[in-house]
C-alpha cells in the first residue's frame, strides 16, 4: 500500500502518522527531515511492546556525528518496527513515506491526532511561513 | 544587519576525572545551560588514558586492537567515532535551543575557509540533524589559531584532491569525507575536521561531534596534542614539530601537563571567541554549584558509570 504524504498527520518535530481503521498508527518522519539530517548513518528503533507518549522520544539517529531524538507523534503501545531499516536508511532519502515506516502504534488516545497538523500546515510550517 | 542574540555565557574548566564523571557532567551541564538559558562551555581532562565510545558504536570493536582493549572505556553521548583521551584537550559546549535558533546567517560568509559553494550547502532550514554553524565556527576560529602558531592547519573540505590515485579515488567516492567508518575519530576525515600537513600525509587534529536534546545542542570536541601509548599512530600536533608545541616522550609527565594546561587555557579562548562570532555574549568563569555536582554525581551513578551504558550496543544492534 503506497502512503500518500498529503493524507498523513505531522508533528512540529517533523513525524508523520498514518492511521487504520483498526486504531493503528504507522509513524516515519517527513522528506524534509530526512533532507536536513542528511547522510543518515545509523537508527535505533524502540522494542516492541513498549509504551510511546505523544511527544516524547522514542528512537535516535545520527548523521553528520550528530546524534538526534526522534519524537512520537502519539500514544500507545508499540506493536511493530521497522527492524531492517537501519540497515538501509537510504530507502528514506528515496521513500520516507511508504517503504520507510519506522514503527507501528496501537494508540491509546486517538483524540491527539486533533492536535497534530495536516499537510498543508505541516508545508508551511516547513517553508518558515 | 542582524541584531545578534546573546546573554550569560559561562566557563568551566576541570581537572582530571574519570570518563563517567566527564560524561555525567556534560549531559548535567547540557541540562543546566537549558534550564539557565546561558551557554556553558567547558575544558577538562582525563584521569587517565581512556577511550570514549561513539554513541552508537560498538564495544566489541576495540577488542583486540593494540593498546584499545587495555584502557578504560566510556560511552559518550555524542555521534562519530571513538577517541583516545590522553595527550589531547577535550571541550564541551552546551547551547539551549533559544540561542540556537538565532544563529547568524551570515557567519558562513564571513568566513575564510567557506568557499561560496559550501556556504549555500550548508545553511540549514531548521534546527533538525547537526549544527554545520557550530562546528564551522569552532572549527574555523581553530584554523586561524593554529596558522598563527605556525602550523600548516586547515579544513578537510580545503585540501586539495590527492595526486595520489588511491586517496584522490577514495575522497571522490565519498564526497568530502574519508574513512568514514573507521573507528577512532582521528582516522576518519570529514568537511570540517582541521588537519595539518599534506595531502595523503596530514594528521587530524581536531574533531567534534554534537547531541541534540530537548533543552539544548551538545557538542563534543578533542584536540590531539600527541600520540598516547593507546594510538600511537596518530600523532596530533606533535608530527609537525614546532619549539613551542612539541610533547616529547622524555619529558617528565609534570612538565607535559603544564605544556597541556597552557595549551587548554588558550584552546578556550579560542572557543569564547568563536561564540562570540555567533552570539554576544556576557562571559563569566565559574565553579559548578552543588546542584550541578549533584545531578552529575546522579547521572554517573545511574548512567556512564554503569556497564549496561558502556556496553548496551554490540555489532549490528539497534534498539533505543
Amino acid at each position: 500500500m503506497t502512503i500518500d504524504p498529503k493524507a498523513l498527520r505531522y508533528a512540529s518535530t517533523h513525524e508523520w502518522v498514518s492511521v487504520d481503521s483498526s486504531g493503528v498508527g504507522t509513524v516515519g518522519i517527513s522528506a524534509f527531515a530526512v533532507e536536513e539530517l542528511t547522510d543518515l548513518v545509523f537508527m535505533a528503533l524502540p522494542k516492541v511492546g513498549v509504551k510511546v507518549v505523544a511527544g516524547e522520544e522514542f528512537g535516535e539517529v545520527e548523521s553528520v556525528k550528530a546524534v538526534s531524538p526522534l519524537y512520537s507523534p502519539v500514544s500507545g503501545e508499540v506493536v511493530e518496527v521497522h527492524a531492517s531499516l537501519p540497515d538501509q536508511l537510504e530507502i528514506l532519502g528515496t521513500d520516507p513515506y511508504t517503504q520507510g515506516w519506522i514503527m507501528k502504534v496501537k494508540l491509546s488516545a486517538p483524540s491527539e491526532l486533533d492536535s497534530l497538523m495536516d499537510f498543508e500546515a505541516y508545508e508551511k510550517q516547513c517553508s518558515g511561513s | 544587519m542582524v541584531d545578534m542574540v546573546g546573554g550569560k555565557a559561562i566557563v568551566w574548566i576541570d581537572g582530571p576525572e574519570s570518563g563517567a564523571w566527564n560524561m555525567a557532567m556534560d549531559q548535567a551541564m547540557a541540562l543546566h545551560a537549558a534550564e539557565q538559558d546561558c551557554i556553558i562551555l567547558r575544558i577538562y581532562q582525563w584521569a587517565y588514558p581512556t577511550l570514549s565510545l561513539g554513541y552508537f558504536q560498538s564495544h566489541e570493536d576495540r577488542l583486540g586492537v593494540p593498546g584499545l582493549e587495555e584502557i578504560d572505556c566510556v560511552r559518550r553521548e555524542t555521534g562519530g567515532g571513538a577517541i583516545v583521551h590522553d595527550q589531547e584537550i577535550t571541550y564541551s559546549i552546551a547551547v539551549p535551543r533559544r540561542w540556537e535558533g538565532s544563529m547568524r546567517l551570515g557567519l558562513l560568509q564571513d568566513s575564510e575557509q567557506a568557499t561560496p559553494t559550501a556556504t549555500l550547502n550548508n545553511v540549514k532550514k531548521s534546527n533538525l540533524g547537526h549544527s554545520e554553524t557550530l562546528y564551522r565556527a569552532i572549527h574555523d576560529r581553530a584554523v586561524q589559531w593554529l596558522m598563527g602558531l605556525g602550523f600548516d592547519a586547515k579544513t578537510f573540505s580545503s585540501l586539495p584532491l590527492s595526486d595520489d590515485a588511491e586517496v584522490g579515488l577514495e575522497r571522490e567516492a565519498k564526497g568530502s569525507e574519508l574513512n568514514p567508518k573507521s573507528f577512532l575519530c582521528f582516522d576518519r576525515r570529514s568537511s570540517v575536521d582541521i588537519v595539518v600537513g599534506s595531502v595523503g600525509k596530514n594528521q587530524k587534529v581536531l574533531g567534534s561531534a554534537q547531541r541534540r536534546t530537548t533543552g539544548a545542542l551538545l557538542q563534543h570536541g578533542s584536540l590531539l596534542l600527541s600520540q598516547s601509548v593507546a594510538a600511537r599512530h596518530l600523532t596530533g600536533l606533535n608530527a609537525f614539530r614546532l619549539k613551542e608545541s612539541t610533547f616529547e616522550g622524555n619529558q617528565s609527565s609534570s612538565k607535559i601537563n603544564a605544556k597541556k594546561w597552557s595549551w587548554a587555557i588558550d584552546f578556550c579562548s579560542v572557543l569564547q571567541d568563536s561564540v562570540d562570532s555567533i552570539w554576544s555574549c556576557d562571559w563569566q568563569f565559574e565553579e559548578q554549584n552543588a546542584s550541578v555536582n549533584q545531578l552529575a554525581r546522579a547521572i554517573c551513578d545511574e548512567k556512564f558509570g554503569t556497564d549496561e551504558w558502556t556496553f548496551r550496543r554490540s555489532t549490528r544492534q539497534n534498539s533505543a
